[in-house]
């Protein structure tokens, strides 16, 4: 299989089940370097280029990676980087690297490694829910094989060294993406977020550093990497998810209690735009989705299923929006076969189950 | 919402930037992010956001201890980190560690690896113990160096370990070295690292 063929099929967290309402995906990787070669953002393109074919060569022993797909970045076109950033499999800046930098994948995208991205190795496990201490047991068993076949950069006091001194020791960065739609309706959301923020946690939108919180969508994460245990911070940031879920769940409950009229219009306006809408603007979209997505969860709609809301989460982004189209388009023609998009899904999946919402 | 710097195309680009200190959110259409040579997929790094490390940061902020010197192995300056708030290689870690250490325990809060370490690795030394040699940095190298006595060229290699090791050698010596590698990536029809090989032959001329 290649990364082409690879991009054909649905995402991993797409397939989520009914746990992953408000936890919609879980996240560990973990940063490596091998010991006596530069960093790449420091070393040379030929530096980079011998550590990629390097580690090319010996991430296609790995038995917990197979089925495996890897490939350089130069042979990625413009719109397969896209694709690959909005799957969450690569980061923006490994879609802005050429020659010297390469992705491998496992073939059902749970498992997947940037090499010399802001350092050697950047490898994650991503899968539906919460599921952390699933995803640390399957990256750290790709790491236990890796470090056989490898001399990492290492050091007994400050752990393994990294670009950034502010992710050495574990190197790890275990991550939940969270969907708070009740917590913002009731506007509760900031001062917990300004509450994760002060114990040591960082806030980041949908594709992490630098993005906005659209659709209510948000990835909480550890920060600090050096001075405890992998298995502490999976299970810190596993505790605090679930309190978050539990506050979600009460403001949901409240929302329904006190402000049902908020409530029903809110779901209402979401379904009725986004059938409706001939032009949508990324943020919008996302916007109305998280409301159609409360709706679901709160059985406020009843005719659509939550894995067609969730697959439009990912359909509507710039790179898969063309992809679809198969030509590049610009902002304004993406607004419209958003809508496009958006409208025909809706209405085919809720012509599929014809009950009425439960929104009167 | 509209770009802010246009007015007139609808803002794609939503970007949260800290500007001394204070959150400045800032909405711009795609073709204006490129223009004011915004890097969407490039956002500034942890440190840069967290400690100022920015360049906007670095350019007015006096010089610091250790701007001047550079790591031995791969010859980064202490300037160079505070203007991009990345090392240049593991080695560095030793080489700064005077200006780390602090930083460091405050982006951590503590300044004590613990969990997973490498096969073979050696376990952490005792809190007050000295700075440790550049080759526990290397810690599960393979064949260590013998403990010798400092030779000249001890400085630049504390990285035996590595099968491309940059070592204080000749023009000539490079240049065959270079060459050797060239001639076995040809044979096995590797030719983007031959091209690679080829372009760092041309700079040593």
């Amino acid at each position: 299989m290649t990364i082409r063929e690879l991009i054909q099929q649905p995402h991993v967290w797409m397939t989520a089940g009914q746990e992953s309402a408000t936890v919609v995906s879980s996240r560990v990787r973990l940063a490596r370097n091998l010991a006596g070669a530069a960093f790449p953002g420091w070393a040379g393109e030929l530096e980079c280029y011998r550590v990629w074919r390097q580690l090319n060569g010996l991430l296609a022993e790995l038995p917990t990676l197979r089925p495996l797909v890897a490939t350089g970045m130069e042979e990625l076109s413009d719109l397969e980087r896209g694709l690959l950033f909005e799957r969450h499999l690569i980061s923006g800046e490994q879609a802005g690297k050429g020659r010297g930098s390469g992705v491998a994948l496992r073939e059902d995208e749970s498992l997947s490694l940037m090499v010399n991205e802001e350092d050697h190795l950047r490898m994650q496990a991503l899968l539906p829910g919460l599921s952390l201490r699933e995803c640390w047991r399957r990256i750290n068993a790709v790491d236990t094989e890796l470090e056989g076949r490898v001399t990492y950069a290492f050091a007994p006091d400050w752990g393994y060294l990294t670009a950034c001194p502010s992710n050495i020791g574990t190197g790890i960065r275990a991550s939940v993406m969270l969907h708070l739609p009740g917590l913002t309706l009731m506007n509760e959301l900031e001062p917990i977020m300004k509450g994760i923020q002060k114990i040591g946690l960082a806030v980041r939108g949908l594709w992490g550093e630098g993005t906005e919180a659209n659709g209510n969508m948000l990835q909480v994460s550890n920060q600090i990497t050096l001075g405890e245990t992998e298995d502490q911070i999976v299970a810190h940031l596993e505790q605090i998810a679930l309190e978050i879920v539990e506050y979600e769940r009460s403001a949901r409950e409240r929302l329904l209690e006190k402000r049902e009229a908020v409530l029903r219009d809110h779901v209402g306006r979401a379904v009725g735009i986004l059938t409706q809408a001939h032009l949508l603007s990324s943020k919008e979209a996302l916007d109305w989705l998280s409301g159609l997505r409360l709706g679901i969860d709160m059985e406020l709609i009843r005719n659509l299923d939550r894995q067609v809301v969730d697959e439009l989460f990912l359909l509507i982004q710039p790179a898969h929006l063309q992809w679809r189209e198969g030509r590049r388009l610009k902002p304004a023609e993406r607004d419209a076969a958003r809508a496009t998009l958006v409208r025909e899904r809706l209405k085919s999946a809720m012509k599929r189950r014809p009950r009425s919402t439960n929104n009167e | 919402m509209k770009c802010e710097r246009c007015q007139e195309d609808e803002a794609t680009v939503h970007l949260t930037q800290v500007v001394n200190g204070a959150v400045k959110k800032l909405h711009l259409c795609e073709d204006c992010a490129a223009q004011s040579g915004v890097d969407v997929h490039n956002p500034m790094s942890m440190a840069e956001l967290l400690l100022g490390f920015g360049k906007g940061a670095a350019a007015d902020a006096p010089a610091a201890p250790g701007d001047a010197r550079s790591c031995p192995r791969c010859h980064l300056r202490g300037a160079d980190f505070r203007k991009t708030g990345r090392l240049g290689c593991p080695e560095c870690y030793t080489a700064f560690r005077a200006e780390l250490s602090p930083l460091i325990r405050s982006m951590h809060r503590k300044e004590r690896h613990a969990g997973k370490r490498p096969l073979g690795a050696a376990a952490a030394p005792p809190p007050e113990s000295a700075r440790p040699a550049a080759s526990d940095i290397a810690a599960s190298a393979a064949p260590a160096p013998p403990p010798a006595a400092p030779t000249p060229a001890e400085e630049e290699t504390p990285y035996d370990s590595h099968p491309h090791p940059i070592p204080p050698r000749s023009l000539e010596q490079r240049r065959a070295d270079l060459q050797a590698e060239l001639d076995e990536a040809v044979q096995r029809e590797d030719f983007e690292l031959a091209a690679l090989l080829r372009d760092e032959m041309r700079k040593l001329e």
